[in-house]
C-alpha cells in the first residue's frame, strides 16, 4: 500500500528553505524591473520564481500560501505574455505579495500556523487583472456573441469608407455637396453601433469628431486632416478586436502591449509628469518674477505729475495683481516638487527585514510623520543617509536576541524614525533602543586612527566625543549592500546634510539608546542668482532683484551730493563698490579694482577697461553696485543663516554652489538702505 | 528491485517523490536538471524515469526525447503542473509512456509505474 503524503515537519523545513530562495530570486528580480522595466528576462525569471513557489505549495496542504502564490502566478504569466506592463503600481503589488509570502513562509513550521487574511491583496489583483483583460482585446471580446461583433465590423467598414470619401473631397479641393450634414449622420449612426457593441475608445473619438463638425461652419482642410488621421486610429482598433475583417493582419497575432500610460492612470488618480516639465515651468516662471519686478519698479516710480491719472491708477492696480498672481504661480510649482517623506518611508520595512533575515536580531520598526513633504531635491538627498543610519542602527545597535534578554530587555529591539515640522524646519529622529554608543571607545578609536590628537581629547566632553563618529575615516568600510548604497561612514552623512543646508546631530546613552536628529530647512528653494566676485570673494545677488547689468566707464562716476554716482535712463544712479560696501576693503588697494573713493582722482589704482555694475532695486529704489567679475547665472539651493549672521543686513541667506563653495546671497533691501544711512 | 529516476529543480518535490517510491519499495537516484538526468541515465540505467517538465537550461520534452534517442525503449513518466492539453499531447508524440499532474497522488504515481514497469 502506497504511504499517502503526510505533511512532516521535515517537508515544511524544506519548504521553507527553498521557499526562501525562490522569494530571494523574485525579489532581486523585481528590483531590476524598477530600474529596467523593458527587461524580459527578469520578467520570466521571476516568474519561474514564484512558479516554483506555487509548485511546491501545491503540496504543503497550507491554503493562504498556495492561493496567493497561485494569484502571483497568474500576474507574472499576464506580465510575460504583456498583457500588463511593467509598471509601478503593479509593482508595488508584487512587492506587497512578496512580504506577504515571506511572512506566511517564516511561520511555516511552527506549529500555531495562523493563515492570513489575503482579501485585500486579492482584491488589488483582481483589479489589476480585470483591467489587463480589457486591454488584450482578443480575450473577453471576442468571447461575446460573434455575430454581432461581424455585423459591426462591416458596417463599420462603410462609414468608414464614406467618411474617408469626405476627407478627401476636402483635400482634393472637390468636396461633396452637403457634406457637413452627411459627416454628421454618418457618424450619429457609427456612434450609435459602436456604443451597442461596447466600443468604448472608438466610441469617443466618433464623439469628438461630432462634436467639432457641428462648431464650425464648414468642413475644412484641417479639419480633414485630422479626420484621416481619427479614421485610420479606428481603422487600427477594428482590425485588432476582430483580426478577420482586415484579412492582412495574422489570426495569431498577439495582442499588442497594453498602453502603458492609459493603464497607470486606470490604477492612480495621480498624473506622471515629466520633471522636465516642471524644472522648465519653474524657469519660466523665474523669468516672468523677473518682468514683474520690473512692472512694479514702473508703477512705483510714476511721475508724481501723473500719479492721480486714471491711467496710472489702473497701471498701479494691474501692476499689484500679476504681482500677487506671479507669487501664487511660483508657490504653486514649488508644491508640484513637494514629496511626502512616506516615499522613502516605503522602503524601510524591507530593508529591515533583508537585514535581519540571517541574523539573530527582531527589529520593530516604526514610522511617524508620514505625510510631512519637502522638496523632491531634499528627499533625493536624504535617502542614502537615512538608510545608512537606519543600516547602522540594526547591524550595530541593535543587539542579538539573546544579548538583549540578558540585558533585561525585550526581546525585540525598536528602531523609531519620527519626522516632525517646527516652524522653517524639518526635524528627522532615528533612534534605537541599542546598545548606545561609548564615547570612550570612541575617543580610543579617533586616537588610533589618528584623526583626533591626544591633548584635544582631555578637553572634550562626552557628548562632544560622540561627533567624532562624523569624522571621514572613522569607521570600516562596511559591507556593501544593495540597498545602502556607496557611502562610506557617517561623514558622508554629515557631509549630505550640510549640502542641503540641514544639520544632524547625535545622543546616547550606552545600553539604553541612541538617536540621530537630522534638520532640515523646509524653504529649500532653488534661487536663481547671479554669481560676481568682488575683494576676492564670491557673492551672490538674487535674479529677481537685477534690473539689469551694465558696463560702465569709469569716467562717468561723478560726485553728486558727495556721493559717486552716473546717470543712467534719465535718473541718477548712485554707485558703490561691493568690496567697500562689504568692507571687504583691505583688498580694495591691492587689488585691480576700483575704489570709487579718492583713489579713482588720485590715479592711484591703474585704469580697468568697464566696469561691471549691476543695477539692483527694491520697491522704487536703484542702486548700482560695482563688482570686479560678474560670472554666472545659477538656480543654487539657498539655505537660511544662523542666528548670528543673520542680523547683517546686506546678506539674505546662503547658499553652496554645485562645486561646495559657500556664497553669501545680498540682500537687496540691506544693501539699499545702507547707503542711505 | 527497480530503481526509478526522479528529474525535478526543486529538492522539495525530489524529496517528496523520493518518499513515495521509497515506500513503495523502490530504489531512488536524483537528477536535478537535464545534463544530470542523461549522464546518470546512462550510467545507472534506471527502470522508469519520472520527468519534470518546467526546468531552467533544458525542458523535459528535449530530455525525453535525448533518453528515448538512445534507449527507444525507456519508460518515461511526465509529471508536470501545466494542466494545458497541449503539453499532455506534445508528451504523448514525442513518447513518454503516461502524464501524471503535480500535485501528485502518492497511490495514482505507484500505481502508474507498477502498471507500466510490470506490463512486460
Amino acid at each position: 500500500m502506497a504511504k499517502k503524503i503526510k505533511i512532516t515537519a521535515r517537508m515544511k523545513k524544506k519548504f521553507q528553505s527553498e521557499a526562501n530562495d525562490h522569494l530571494d530570486q523574485f525579489e532581486k528580480m523585481l528590483f531590476v524591473l524598477e530600474k529596467e522595466p523593458q527587461n524580459l528576462d527578469a520578467v520570466d525569471s521571476a516568474f519561474r520564481a514564484i512558479h516554483g513557489i506555487k509548485g511546491n505549495s501545491d503540496y504543503i496542504g497550507i491554503s493562504d500560501i498556495n492561493t496567493l502564490s497561485h494569484e502571483l502566478e497568474d500576474l507574472m504569466d499576464e506580465m510575460r505574455s504583456q498583457s500588463i506592463p511593467v509598471v509601478k503600481p503593479v509593482l508595488t503589488l508584487l512587492f506587497k505579495g512578496l512580504d506577504l509570502l515571506r511572512e506566511m513562509n517564516q511561520q511555516i513550521t511552527s506549529p500555531d500556523y495562523q493563515e492570513k487574511n489575503l482579501s485585500h491583496i486579492h482584491n488589488e489583483i483582481s483589479k489589476i487583472k480585470t483591467i489587463a483583460v480589457d486591454q488584450s482585446p482578443d480575450t473577453k471580446k471576442t468571447r461575446r456573441s460573434i455575430d454581432i461583433i461581424g455585423v459591426f465590423s462591416q458596417s463599420a467598414k462603410q462609414h468608414l469608407t464614406q467618411l474617408d470619401d469626405i476627407a478627401a473631397g476636402i483635400l482634393n479641393n472637390v468636396p461633396i455637396k452637403d457634406d457637413k450634414i452627411i459627416l454628421i449622420r454618418i457618424v450619429k449612426t457609427f456612434l450609435t453601433s459602436a456604443n451597442y457593441v461596447g466600443m468604448k475608445d472608438i466610441a469617443s473619438i466618433l464623439t469628438e469628431i461630432q462634436k467639432k463638425s457641428e462648431n464650425i461652419n464648414q468642413l475644412d482642410q484641417s479639419f480633414a486632416k485630422t479626420l484621416q488621421l481619427e479614421l485610420s486610429r479606428i481603422k487600427e482598433m477594428i482590425s485588432k478586436i476582430y483580426p478577420k475583417s482586415t484579412p492582412s493582419k495574422p489570426v495569431n497575432a498577439p495582442p499588442a502591449p497594453a498602453d502603458i500610460d492609459t493603464f497607470s492612470d486606470l490604477l492612480t488618480s495621480e498624473m506622471k509628469i515629466d520633471l522636465a516639465h516642471v524644472d522648465r515651468y519653474m524657469n519660466q516662471i523665474a523669468e516672468l518674477g523677473i518682468f514683474k519686478n520690473h512692472l512694479n519698479y514702473l508703477s512705483q516710480s510714476i511721475p508724481e505729475e501723473i500719479k492721480n491719472h486714471s491711467w496710472a491708477r489702473s497701471l498701479h492696480d494691474i501692476s499689484y495683481k500679476i504681482s500677487k498672481m506671479t507669487d501664487n504661480l511660483k508657490s504653486s510649482v514649488m508644491k508640484l516638487r513637494l514629496v511626502k517623506i512616506n516615499t522613502i518611508y516605503e522602503r524601510f520595512p524591507r530593508i529591515v527585514k533583508n537585514l535581519c533575515q540571517n541574523s539573530d536580531r527582531l527589529v520593530s520598526l516604526s514610522l511617524e510623520g508620514k505625510d510631512i513633504a519637502m522638496d523632491r531635491k531634499i528627499i533625493e538627498e536624504l535617502i542614502d543617509p537615512l538608510i545608512h543610519i537606519i543600516r547602522n542602527a540594526v547591524d550595530h545597535g541593535i543587539e542579538d536576541k539573546q544579548e538583549r534578554l540578558k540585558k533585561k530587555k525585550e526581546a525585540s529591539g525598536k528602531i523609531s524614525v519620527v519626522a516632525s515640522q517646527e516652524g522653517n524646519h524639518v526635524m528627522i529622529e532615528v533612534t534605537d533602543d541599542g546598545k548606545g554608543l561609548d564615547p570612550d571607545i570612541i575617543k580610543q578609536n579617533a586616537l588610533k586612527k589618528g584623526l583626533i590628537q591626544e591633548s584635544t581629547l582631555q578637553h572634550i566632553s562626552d557628548d562632544e566625543a560622540l561627533n567624532l563618529i562624523f569624522l571621514p575615516g572613522f569607521s570600516t568600510t562596511p559591507k556593501p549592500t544593495p540597498v545602502s548604497g556607496r557611502g562610506v561612514g557617517l561623514d558622508v552623512v554629515s557631509h549630505a546634510m550640510k549640502h542641503v543646508g540641514g544639520s544632524i546631530a547625535i545622543s546616547s546613552a550606552k545600553n539604553q539608546y541612541t538617536t540621530f536628529r537630522l534638520t532640515l530647512p523646509i524653504s529649500m528653494i532653488v534661487k536663481d542668482v547671479l554669481l560676481t566676485e568682488a575683494g576676492g570673494d564670491i557673492y551672490a545677488f538674487p535674479l529677481s532683484s537685477i534690473l539689469e547689468t551694465i558696463q560702465i566707464d569709469e569716467n562717468i562716476i561723478q560726485r553728486i551730493n558727495n556721493k559717486p554716482a552716473i546717470a543712467y535712463k534719465d535718473n541718477v544712479l548712485p554707485i558703490r563698490y561691493l568690496g567697500e560696501i562689504l568692507e571687504a576693503s583691505d583688498l580694495v588697494e591691492n587689488a585691480s579694482c576700483v575704489n570709487t573713493s579718492d583713489s579713482v582722482k588720485n590715479n592711484k589704482i591703474p585704469r580697468k577697461e568697464k566696469l561691471p555694475v549691476i543695477v539692483l532695486m527694491h520697491g522704487s529704489q536703484l542702486s548700482g553696485i560695482i563688482v570686479d567679475r560678474i560670472l554666472d547665472s545659477e538656480g543654487v539651493l539657498s539655505k537660511p543663516l544662523s542666528h548670528h549672521l543673520a542680523v547683517i543686513p546686506e546678506f539674505s541667506s546662503a547658499a553652496v554652489l554645485g562645486d561646495g563653495t559657500i556664497v553669501l546671497i545680498i540682500n537687496p533691501a540691506g544693501i539699499i538702505t545702507n547707503e542711505n544711512g | 528491485m527497480k530503481t526509478i529516476l526522479i528529474v525535478d529543480d526543486s529538492a522539495f518535490i525530489r524529496d517528496l517523490h523520493r518518499d513515495i517510491l521509497e515506500s513503495a519499495d523502490f530504489q531512488v537516484i536524483e537528477a536535478q536538471n537535464g545534463m544530470e538526468a542523461l549522464t546518470l541515465y546512462d550510467d545507472k540505467k534506471p527502470d522508469a524515469v519520472l520527468m519534470d517538465l518546467l526546468m531552467p537550461e533544458m525542458d523535459g520534452i528535449d530530455v525525453i526525447k535525448n533518453i528515448l534517442a538512445k534507449d527507444p525503449q525507456a519508460i518515461t513518466i511526465v509529471c508536470s503542473t501545466d494542466k494545458q492539453k497541449y503539453r499532455k499531447k506534445e508528451a504523448k508524440e514525442v513518447g513518454a509512456k503516461a502524464f501524471i499532474s503535480k500535485p501528485v497522488d502518492g497511490d495514482e504515481l505507484i500505481e502508474i509505474i507498477n502498471k507500466l514497469l510490470y506490463k512486460e
